[in-house]
């Protein structure tokens, strides 16, 4: 329906996508995760069960063992993700998945592993919070994920799945980035995707132009010098140095790696923000609205970590109105405000959200959108 | 400092280190023969470096005591007649941040020469943690990774999991083991990870400066517990090598001291059947040292040692607790 709808994907981050290697298969959201995980040739993988990611453990606990691969089920999330800066530090392939408070608990390891360099996959099936929340699925962790939810001021790539297809796709992107950049990833979905059914075809796994790990602590072999896994830097122009060197890396990542999609979005006077499931809901009430002469547009962030301000820029050359739709209070509406604000755009933004694991019906933000567009005088 | 064959009699050779010497005074307490002084310069340190006395070399027996108990390894002593060298071995490296007297470089000094007098070096990885011993990977020269606090068994599991042929041990303190990180070290020993477990325990938090740690002694006095342990403020001691070897998981553990020259010999030979059970058993080995911290118990090296004798012994008892199937390894 619409003739601009495309993935945009700046062109360094692009890759030759080789078809898919089989027919579809039937999985929900958290099994895809799992499986990807295990076609991306993950070697090893620590969790604790928590809902609503706990199929990721349960599929993972049953297909790794035969393999050879190693499933761990910890004593906590902190002990699963250092049993992963361990992994991570001696060359394997790792993840480390949970919900909301397990990845709260996770973050003085992810610091660790953001600090001592280490490739590493964290996925957070989000449920609604604070505190114990929700089983329900929710987006109440942006803020966390995408701004360094533990200390020091490390970034991570963030990746935002709105399909199961995509739970796939961008499982196996987590695993190529977090080893092309030395960082952990993170795969940010709602609980609702995670339990999810659908269709999807797994892609082969992209390992080209991959880094050798020879920073990995698997004994000296007699060959070379002895490697460290550290983030301790006592001296601070050494930790300075070092943090400048992370920080030119998260540049790169900003400047390299940023994802989205765009729907009909040329000829549109207001454009609809929003993420994962909320993306979709919105997509659904754009059809609607789109039927109906509305000329609305949608812009849903992939990567959510690098913010793909790119795809802003297009947009910001003429008049419109945005609307960020988000399952929370409102947390990534103003990362839309400040990078309208940084392409000089002073255009109205304005936020729709449901919290705490309720999820808002297109029929819904269709209402919105056209009580946006009265008040706005937009046709 | 350096003497040899004089008159047809083959003396020892023995070296004291007047820079690396932090002037601790554990050597002169060590040497049987009393022929051990500070000398009377300072060194860059500020500190009296040990020095043998003046034209006593004769009277040296060559027994390597000196070197042994150095937890810097600034002595060394070559028995020409017999062929053995005391001192510093090889894989130790970088000049230690301990405070003087501390028994863990002693550990460290051990360390290095079971893991060289086994041949393991190069499919060994330490894995430091946070406290004192946070900086361990610059003194041993091997493949290293520093954890978070209390989460080295964690770690290890992490680094040993895909790779049976690499021998993994942790060195952790006692707030780092039995403190933040009980609940790891617990379930290491459940799992039975092949990890070797060093477990300093000198009942303090020694890096913070000397508070309360869980093995903390009932009526020992730290930084907040300034009228000493008492049960209904801070609870009792914790005593986890005993705990960890109720775990099936767990096939050897023993507690040893290195507060003299016999005590490190003999917690040598356990370090050493630590990761010979490693190798054999595949499941975990604890070693407990108990250990001093002159800096942290605000006492003298030699006095440090002998509070330890005095006071530490009677709660955690030296000896093997769990031997493991199939006897002490050999």
């Amino acid at each position: 329906m619409t003739a601009d709808a495309g993935v945009g994907v700046l062109e360094a981050a692009q890759h030759a996508e080789a078809p898919a290697e089989e027919g579809p298969v039937l999985l929900k959201g958290c099994e895809a995760i799992a499986e990807a995980a295990i076609r991306s040739g993950m070697d090893a993988y620590f969790a604790y069960p928590i809902t609503p990611q706990t199929d990721i453990p349960e599929y993972l606990a049953e297909h790794m063992p035969p393999l050879g691969k190693t499933f761990t089920q910890a004593n906590s999330e902190i002990s699963a993700i250092n049993m992963v800066y361990g992994a991570a530090g001696a060359g394997l392939r790792v993840m480390t998945s949970s919900s909301s408070p397990g990845i709260s608990l996770k973050q003085e390891g992810i610091s660790y592993i953001a600090g001592a360099e280490l490739p590493c996959v964290v996925v957070n099936v989000m449920r609604g919070g604070p505190g114990l929340g929700t089983v329900y699925g929710s987006q109440e962790d942006y803020w966390q994920s995408v701004k360094g939810g533990g200390h020091g001021g490390y970034r991570m790539p963030v990746l935002a799945p709105a399909t199961v297809q995509e739970c796939a796709d961008l499982t196996m992107l987590c695993f190529r980035l977090a080893d092309l950049y030395r960082t952990p990833t993170l795969l940010c979905l709602d609980g609702t995707l995670g339990q999810m059914w659908e269709n999807l075809q797994f892609k082969p796994r992209d390992d080209s132009g991959l880094p050798p790990k020879d920073w990995a602590t698997t004994g000296t072999r007699g060959i070379r010098k002895p490697n460290l896994v550290n983030s301790i830097i006592i001296e601070p122009p050494e930790l300075e140095a070092h943090n400048r060197s992370l920080h030119a890396k998260y540049a790169r990542i900003v400047e390299r790696e940023q994802r989205w999609e765009s729907v009909a979005t040329d000829d549109a006077d207001l454009v609809i923000v929003a993420f994962g499931l909320a993306g979709r809901i919105a997509r659904t009430a754009l059809e609607a609205l789109r039927n109906k002469g509305r000329k609305v547009g949608l812009l849903r962030p992939i990567s959510l970590f690098p913010f793909p301000v790119e795809g802003f820029r297009p947009l910001a050359k003429r008049l419109r109105r945005y609307l960020v739709v988000e399952m929370n209070a409102g947390q990534m509406v103003e990362d839309v405000k400040h990078t309208l604000f940084d392409l000089g755009c002073l255009d109205p933004v304005s936020f729709y959200g449901r919290q705490g694991g309720v999820i808002p019906t297109p029929e819904e933000i269709a209402d919105v959108v056209v009580r946006e567009f009265a008040q706005g005088g937009a046709r | 400092m350096t003497a040899t064959a004089t008159e047809g009699v083959i003396l020892p050779r023995v070296e004291f280190d007047a820079v690396e010497c932090k002037g601790c005074g554990l050597c002169i307490e060590a040497c049987p023969e009393h022929i051990v002084e500070f000398a009377d310069m300072f060194n860059h340190r500020g500190v009296r470096p040990a020095k043998l006395m003046e034209d006593t070399l004769a009277k040296c027996t060559a027994c390597g005591n000196c070197a042994v108990v150095c937890p810097d390894g600034a002595v060394t002593v070559e028995n020409l007649r017999k062929h053995l060298r005391y001192g510093k071995n090889r894989l130790r490296c970088g000049e230690m941040h301990y405070c003087p007297g501390c028994d863990e470089g002693t550990v460290h000094e051990l360390l290095a020469e079971v893991i060289d007098e086994l041949g393991i070096r190069d499919v060994t990885v330490g894995v430091a943690s946070v406290g004192c011993t946070v900086f361990a990977y610059r003194y041993i020269d091997i493949d290293w990774q520093q954890a978070a606090h209390g989460r080295a068994t964690s770690v290890a599991w992490g680094i040993e999991c895909q790779h049976p042929e690499l021998r993994v041990f942790t060195l952790q303190g006692d707030g780092d083991l039995a403190g933040i990180g009980i609940g790891e070290t617990f379930h290491a020993a459940a799992r039975g990870d092949p990890t070797v477990v060093v477990f300093l325990n000198n009942a303090i938090y020694g890096m913070t400066g000397g508070q309360l740690a869980p093995t903390t002694m009932m009526g020992q006095v730290t930084a907040t517990s300034p009228e000493g342990r008492n049960r209904q403020v801070h609870g009792y001691p914790i005593t986890m090598t005993e705990a960890l070897a109720m775990q099936q998981g767990c096939s050897f553990a023993v507690r040893a001291t290195v507060h003299d020259a016999p005590a490190i010999r003999k917690t040598k030979k356990y370090i050493r059947q630590a990761f010979l059970n490693q190798e054999k058993n595949r499941s975990l080995s604890v070693l407990e040292i108990v250990s001093s911290c002159p800096s942290g118990w605000k006492l003298e090296p030699i006095d440090a040692h002998k509070y330890l004798v005095k006071e530490m012994l009677s709660v955690y008892k030296p000896g093997v607790i769990k031997e493991p199937p199939g006897g002490m390894p050999r």
